[in-house]
């Protein structure tokens, strides 16, 4: 625990210690709003000239975009954790000490804890961009239960995101150039499959699987279902998403122990990215 | 005829918290065919004054010239006849060959492409890298790197050349065969070699001159031997027992101009190296230890080193006065 | 004379060169590189789809070509000269003869020539999965695209500077600025014009930015058949605009090398 610990803390320092921690929340709260506005325009720059402006589906899109990009932000820690780590000796440190698996655990938190709020406050800011913009207020319940239900979903998303952290922390062991290639993909695939823009019966049903089998998907959608309604699928989603999550992390546990031990026979643990 | 002109050269550095005297009225005269040494502690001064004689940084007061062209009036002209290298920058771009890299640097002295190329053949023949040119630059090893990092500096062939502490960080074999260089280049090609170094075996080594820089003043200048010779004060290393470690600053001994003390953790003792006023302060100086408790297990007169004509100018060595700027 | 300027064509080909040699030399660069324009130009190309007007997934995938280039701007222009000050090589460059700008404009010149295989693959394969309508190529989609580039590098000139100045923060910046510009300049929808859904104080505040220009008029020649006669007012602003940005550019960089050789930090990361 001392150890998990210590790898939050440091994670922490990392992400929010360059300079006015405010300032780094700040700065990643502005490019997501962005983010999030830009969808939402794309939605109604569409709608309208198809003439089927739905309110409802602002709403939607906001509630995923936020989740994505929180998503799509903090996937980023572990390949640094490792790769940046390995450049700087960091890493191969922390294999030698035997605690590894808990470090990139920690920093995976660490930049889990930066970007919720990143995430939190860009939902609220986008709220207020649009109706100020629009003229459209998006339907969000704002109540306590509604909260600590959004707040429960990304707590399950925590676990997801240490399964797919520590897979591409397994990954970053063996790689040794251009090891910020992956993320982009992951987070260009989960841009397209996790619900966070469009629903998934917008794409061709044979990808439907993928997106079914992704926890972002389901958490995504528990947080909709609290924010936005109905209140019935709430638990169906959090229960899937939590399976799935579980299921994930296990995979991520798994895979990242397993790549440890081949890095260390095949020499990857200590070598350099160029 | 001198190629490197300083006349009372100062540089400030000034924030809004303070005020750093970087280099402080320096004077000196580099000639050509001269592989001139800059000798001095980390943070004397070494690297501003090179900064300033490639241009990069204008001084605060006073005058440099480079190959007759003066640093601030004729920047563009100093730029064309002068190579940089140094230890610590990044030689060029990873996933292009090392020719090409070479070529590239060429390009940024307008060096016309068939003498680009006879210079990059010459050169990788010289630092014994031509089986590398066509090799992408990440997959070079340190070593080939490094030479490649100084046929760079050599690549438009320069009037002067500054290296600012090359051998950092190299293998001894490496490290010998950089030296031989140098000297190669100032006596078969005429270039001034200006060395920026802290490394007192490679100043006596290699250079014609030295120059020993301190919290940006020059305190000597002359020919390695000439310097020791200066020096005219007995040297004495004194091996005590470990309390020796803890005796802090020999000055504070009587009779002691300055030293360094180091402990020898495997044999468990300490080596105190003083420069004494003259002979006669010796058995002083082997009491007042034992009466703060050291024990002198033995002593032995020493032939004077560059960092005991640097001690006897400032009291202190190199290490010593590294950890006085960090405090 | 004569030298001088014969200098400079040699910095900036090579230069450009070295970028060109250094992307087409590595195609994992380029497969790398392609990865977020191309996937962030098909989810939005979905979202158009299902906001009822498939005949839009074109805006998308237009937007992810030129992102392509947005971010070379950004991460390959504006912050490279800070990532060679702390690697050293801006120390190489100061202490040789060769001018800064002309080093510059050949990163942006290899810049433009190394992102085209990213920003050809979106178009590619945005227009195998969506089809969408494009009309044929014309001299004045050629010129703004051409304007557009030169804007945009001009930017990423006047930003190296910045950047400079800036130190380790700019890839924050860099992060900071990405999409709010995106966002503003509509890269991905109309955010100026009839069909903007933005406040016309946004959407004046927006035309500042040269990007905003060249992506309308952009989408107008590309998916509206406009031609010369329709979209010159804004070929003539492109024009303004990028003589302006690569002015203020080249000033901005003179301004800082010859700050910097007075304060000692700008150029060079101390020790």
């Amino acid at each position: 625990m001392k150890k998990l610990i210590a790898s939050i803390s440091l994670g922490l320092e990392r992400e929010l210690g360059w300079t006015f921690p405010p300032l780094v929340v700040l700065l990643g709260t502005i490019p997501a709003t962005a983010s999030v506005l830009i969808v939402v325009m794309i939605y109604w720059v569409g709608s309208s000239a198809a003439g089927a402006v739905d309110p409802s589906w602002i709403a939607f899109l906001v509630v995923g975009a936020s989740l994505y990009t929180h998503f799509s932000s903090y996937i980023w820690a572990p390949i640094s954790a490792v790769s940046e780590g390995k450049a700087s000796y960091t890493y191969p440190l922390v294999f030698i000490a035997h605690s590894s698996l808990t470090y990139v655990t920690g920093r995976v938190i660490a930049s889990f804890i930066e970007s919720s709020f990143s995430a939190i406050l860009a939902l609220g800011l986008s709220t207020v961009a649009i109706k100020a913009l629009l003229g459209v207020e998006p339907t969000l319940s704002f109540t306590p239960l509604s909260i600590a239900l959004f707040a429960l979903g990304m707590l399950v998303g925590l676990l997801a995101a240490l399964g797919l952290g520590l897979m591409l922390a397994a990954y970053a062991i063996f790689v040794t150039r251009l090891e910020w290639g992956l993320p982009v993909y992951i987070s260009g695939i989960l841009m397209i499959f996790s619900e966070a823009i469009f629903p998934t019966s917008a794409l061709p049903p044979p990808l439907h699987a993928i997106a079914e089998s992704l926890p972002f998907t389901h958490i995504i959608r528990a947080a909709r279902a609290a924010l936005i309604g109905p209140p019935a699928l709430y638990s169906a989603e959090i229960a899937t998403a939590s399976l799935l999550s579980a299921t994930w992390f296990l995979a991520g546990v798994l895979v990242y122990a397993y790549s440890e031990g081949l890095g260390r026979r095949r020499g990857y643990i200590d070598l350099r990215v160029t | 005829m001198a190629n490197v002109e300083v006349e009372s050269l100062t540089r400030v550095f000034e924030t809004r918290s303070r005020r750093v005297l970087a280099l402080d009225n320096v004077n000196l005269e580099v000639e050509k065919g001269e592989v001139f040494g800059l000798l001095g502690p980390n943070g004397a001064g070494k690297t501003t004054l090179i900064r300033i004689l490639t241009t990069l940084l204008l001084p605060t007061s006073g005058r440099a010239v480079v190959g007759g062209f003066d640093v601030v009036k004729e920047a563009k002209k100093v730029r064309g006849i002068i190579g940089f290298s140094s230890s610590s920058e990044r030689v060029g771009f990873d996933f292009v060959t090392a020719r090409r890299n070479l070529w590239f640097f060429s390009q940024l002295y307008g060096v016309p492409k068939s003498e680009a190329d006879r210079r990059i053949e010459e050169l990788a023949s010289l630092l014994e890298f031509q089986d590398q040119l066509d090799r992408k630059l990440y997959m070079l090893t340190t070593g080939y790197k490094q030479r490649l990092n100084l046929a760079r500096a050599l690549i438009n062939d320069p009037t002067v050349v500054f290296f600012d502490e090359p051998t950092n960080g190299m293998d001894v074999f490496s490290a010998k065969k950089v030296r031989e260089l140098f000297v190669r280049e100032a006596r078969v090609n005429s270039r001034t070699v200006f060395l920026a170094t802290h490394n007192m075996f490679e100043a006596e080594e290699i250079c014609d001159r030295v120059a020993i820089i301190d919290r940006g003043r020059i305190l000597a200048v002359d020919t390695p031997e000439n310097l020791k010779l200066t020096l005219d004060k007995p040297v004495v290393m004194l091996e005590t027992d470990v309390a020796g470690a803890s005796v802090g600053d020999p000055r504070t001994l009587d009779g002691v101009v300055g030293g360094t003390v180091k402990l020898d953790s495997e044999s468990e003792t300490a080596n105190i190296r003083v420069i004494l006023r003259d002979e006669d302060y010796l058995d002083k100086v082997v009491t007042l230890l034992e009466r703060r408790g050291v024990k002198v297990l033995g002593y032995q007169r020493l032939e004077p080193t560059l960092e005991d004509v640097f001690i006897s100018k400032v009291g202190a060595g190199f290490a010593e006065r590294e950890r006085s700027l960090e405090v | 004379m004569r030298s001088s300027v014969a200098l400079w064509l040699r910095v900036a080909f090579s230069r450009a060169m070295i970028r060109v040699l250094a992307t087409y030399g590595d195609p994992l660069w380029i497969v790398v590189n392609v990865g977020g324009p191309l996937l962030t130009s098909i989810a939005l190309a979905f979202l158009y789809k299902f906001a009822g007007i498939p005949q839009f997934t074109g805006f998308a995938i237009l937007g992810g070509g030129i992102a392509a280039y947005w971010g070379n701007v950004l991460w390959s222009m504006a912050a490279q000269l800070n990532w060679d000050k702390r690697s050293g090589m801006l120390y190489l460059y100061i202490s040789s003869p060769a001018p800064l700008t002309a080093l510059l404009v050949g990163m942006s010149l290899g810049g433009i020539l190394g992102t085209l295989p990213s920003s050809l693959t979106v178009l590619i394969i945005g227009t195998l999965l969506f089809n969408p309508p494009f009309s044929p190529p014309t001299l004045a989609l050629a010129l703004i695209f051409m304007l557009t580039l030169l804007a945009l590098y001009g930017m990423g000139i006047a930003l190296s500077s910045l950047y400079l100045i800036l130190g380790r923060e700019a890839e924050e910046v860099n992060e900071a600025l990405y999409e709010p510009v995106s966002f503003l300049s509509g890269i991905y929808f109309p955010s100026i014009g009839r069909a903007s859904p933005l406040p016309l104080a946004i959407q004046a505040v927006a035309s500042l930015i040269p990007l905003t220009i060249g992506m309308d008029a952009l989408r107008r020649a590309v998916f509206f058949s406009e031609g010369v006669g329709e979209l010159w007012p804004s070929l003539l602003t492109l024009a303004v605009m990028a003589q302006a940005s690569i002015i203020l550019g080249l000033k901005a960089l003179n301004y800082v090398e010859r700050r910097g050789r007075v304060t000692g930090d700008i150029l060079v990361a101390l020790r």
